[in-house]
């Protein structure tokens, strides 16, 4: 990247984190407007943030950043120094300003126009800073003009001191994610030659044998070598692990300012309480956990918390509770969104689902089956189709994104007094454990933590349902799927050896997968298969293993999905 | 970048003035060129894991130095008719965006430079299967060099898929 690229990137990250600063700083600001003076630590940070916002946009030509942010720091200005009281109308101001100031930095990077707001909003601002005790606010701002002024970086009038920012500046280091993305790639490939140098050393002793000492020695050193190595590697992909989590903060962020317009446009009373925002986990299940989460909190705020008025008259206070917490469990992170509103009305979801077609009216389900239903597809119990919700999207998109990240899935809800959604996600996603089976000629891996099972049977054992094969076990008929039918090659195995099946199982359903050979287990790097290739069902990703030869990773969710969605599904899956 | 990349290119443009510097390989009996910018290196056949119920032009991938990297058979891609590979046998890999993909020619023929001047754009007499992929045709003594667009060679390849996977 060349010199502009790098700048712009950096401001690209930099603002965005300001961004998110100035969203807090806001909504303190406007939580505190009962008191009588502004919290002066917060008016300085807002000051902060927007006196830098303004400083690398003069440096890289944004001009119109710049004036946006002189604009804004004045208005801050006036707050701080008494000239300007703080009411709702001043708030309303500084977030209508903040973003605008958003939508110009991003044509700023994205070199498109300035939004056309722009203009008829800063002279609304020179007007109220004009207004103000001693109407010198507006001085000092030309229309248009850049502002070249250079303050210095830190001022003495701001509550953090010169020598505490320094400090911290010198403690973390900005990281590109690519780099971090390399950088784990080339661990990757550490693991894999790891476990190579580690089968060469245990072929060499055995080739050897007792048959010579020298080289017996050296075979020998070269196994202890190996497993130092192994150690090492594995604290090297500890720490790169650890390197790679963020906090979901990052996430939780954006959530009080959207809780509070969303509640603001529905006529609610909502209060967002966030737990456990300090915990990490990795940042691309960071990158993808943002939007299954708007779901859930828009959900809980067009569905659940009810309007004030009827909460009050079911005897619970007028405003409602949003809890959005995070805490590690294990291998595991747990992510909670909990409202104290109306729950779930199993009963609306019961019609609606035999209105869609979804249930037979004489089906008997249980309430947690029921509870699913709500993730189907199009199902929605709104009555009206608005921008926040009702299009019956949502929880189909939650339940997809967070399965397709190896997580799952739960709701519990009691009626009148709210309703749970619960997350559960791997830490991380990049390396797993895998059992490698051969299929034909051809080696895959299936996620361990999806096997249950793996059994051998004879023929005769297995059955035929509904024109399926199955097998029993237990009592319990778990479908088949011959893998290789559904991969497309000739097995290796005659029509009357025993027939090996790996049973693997994803939220309480079991498929048995049909395999020629289990080939033991082993810790795979997991890497996506290029955009090229596209998206091809069953298969969620390849590995390089030991020899350097390379395995494909088969999707457990995409084949018991499959199987699940009945066999006319599946004889469309299965057919190629 | 979009200010780097032009540099690049008017630095070449002083250097060779106005030429188009191309690696030529082989599919057949025709010449193909692809923008000597966009490959990244030439190897002899490896071996290539399948990747199940992928369109069929999409020989599967391969491990380079690490790197999984997907195979587009050229031919197929073309429609043309598949041979086995020989010992002239390539893999171009080309690199377009965050893409390296591998692409598998008949062999390839030599780097060559082709002012600017001796391309014509693409001819419309071409299959349907090529036509989008063809930048132009260059010229070099009596021989005739498709040029080829690697974006469009690989762009849509997950998409044509689509239809044959389901």
């Amino acid at each position: 990247m060349d010199q502009h690229g790098e700048l712009l990137k950096y401001f690209q990250d930099e603002t965005s984190e300001l961004l998110a600063g100035i969203d807090s700083d806001l909504l303190k600001l406007e939580a505190d407007l009962g008191r009588a003076a502004a919290d002066s630590e917060v008016i300085a940070s807002l000051f902060r943030a927007l006196h830098t916002i303004k400083g690398d946009a003069g440096m890289l030509g944004f001009d119109e950043v710049a004036s946006v942010s002189h604009a804004l720091e004045n208005l801050v200005d006036s707050l701080r120094g008494g000239r300007l009281g703080l009411s709702s109308e001043t708030i309303e101001l500084l977030f209508e300003g903040r973003d605008l100031l958003t939508a110009t930095i991003r044509s700023g990077i994205d070199g498109t126009q300035a939004p056309p707001a722009l203009d008829e909003y800063l002279r609304r601002l020179d007007i109220v800073l004009a207004a103000g005790k001693d109407g010198r606010a507006g001085v000092g701002r030309e229309e248009g003009a850049i502002d070249l002024e250079l303050v210095p970086a830190v001022e003495p009038t701001r509550s953090v001191p010169a020598k505490e920012l320094a400090a911290q500046r010198t403690e973390t280091v900005r990281v590109d994610v690519d780099r971090l993305d390399q950088l784990m790639n080339l661990v990757g490939e550490l693991v894999i030659n790891r476990t190579r140098i580690s089968d060469i050393a245990a072929t060499l002793t055995r080739a050897i044998g007792n048959g010579n000492a020298t080289l017996g020695a050296l075979a020998k050193e070269l196994a202890e070598s190996a497993a130092l190595l192994g150690r090492t590697t594995n604290e090297i992909q500890e720490s790169i692990m650890k390197v790679r989590m963020i906090p979901i903060g990052t996430v939780f962020e954006r959530f009080p300012r959207l809780v509070r317009d969303l509640a603001r446009s529905l006529n609610k009373e909502v209060e967002l309480v966030v737990e456990g925002a300090e915990t990490d986990l990795d940042k691309t299940i960071v990158d993808h956990v943002g939007e299954p989460l708007l779901h859930l909190v828009r959900n809980c705020i067009d569905h659940g918390i009810e309007d004030p008025g009827l909460r009050e008259s079911r005897g619970k206070p007028r405003t409602g509770t949003i809890r959005l917490g995070a805490f590690h469990e294990g291998n595991q992170i747990i992510i909670e969104i909990e409202d104290d509103g109306a729950g779930i009305d199993l009963q609306r979801v019961r019609g609606r689902a035999i209105e869609m077609g979804l249930l037979a009216e004489s089906e008997q389900r249980s309430d947690r089956e029921l509870m699913q239903l709500i993730c189907a597809p199009g199902f929605s119990t709104a009555d009206r189709v608005d921008a926040v919700s009702g299009r019956g999207v949502g929880m189909d998109v939650v339940k997809r994104t967070v399965l397709g990240l190896k997580g799952s899935f739960e709701i519990d809800s009691v009626p009148g007094q709210g309703t749970k959604f619960t997350i559960k996600l791997p830490l991380t996603l990049a390396i797993i454990q895998a059992l490698l089976v051969s299929v034909g000629k051809e080696l895959y891996a299936i996620p361990l933590d999806a096997v249950i099972e793996s059994q051998r049977v004879d023929p005769s054992e297995l059955r035929t349902l509904h024109g399926g094969e199955v097998i029993v076990v237990r009592g319990a008929v778990v479908p088949l799927i011959r893998l290789a039918d559904f991969l497309g090659v000739a097995s290796s195995r005659g029509p009357n050896e025993k027939v090996m099946i790996v049973i693997v199982g994803v939220a309480g359903r079991q498929v048995g997968l049909v395999v020629d050979g289990f080939q033991g287990e082993q810790e795979i790097v997991i890497k996506p298969l290029s955009d090229v290739v596209g998206r091809i069902p069953g298969i969620s990703g390849a590995t390089i293993l030991g020899n350097g030869s390379i395995s494909l990773i088969l999707d457990v969710h995409a084949l018991t999905a499959a199987q699940e969605s009945g066999r006319g599904a599946r004889a469309e899956f299965l057919a190629v | 970048m979009a200010a780097n990349d032009s540099a690049q290119s008017a630095n070449e443009q002083q250097l060779s003035g106005e030429t188009v510097h191309l690696v030529c390989f082989r599919l057949g009996a025709e010449e193909y060129g692809l923008d000597i910018g966009q490959v990244q290196e030439i190897n002899r056949m490896m071996p290539i894991t399948r990747v199940p119920r992928a369109p069929s032009f999409m020989k599967g991938v391969v491990n380079l130095r690490g790197q999984l990297i997907p195979i587009i058979d050229l031919r197929e891609r073309f429609g043309m008719a598949t041979v086995e590979p020989t010992k002239a046998t390539r893999i171009v890999v080309v690199e377009v965006g965050h893409n390296r993909v591998g692409l598998i020619v008949d062999g390839v023929s030599e780097v060559m430079k082709i002012p600017v001047e001796r391309i014509d754009p693409a001819p419309e007499m071409l299959s349907e299967a090529q036509a989008g992929y063809v930048k132009g045709v260059g010229k070099s003594g009596d021989r005739l060099i498709v040029l080829l667009e690697a974006a469009a060679v690989i762009a849509g390849s997950s998409e044509a898929g689509a239809p044959q996977a389901s």
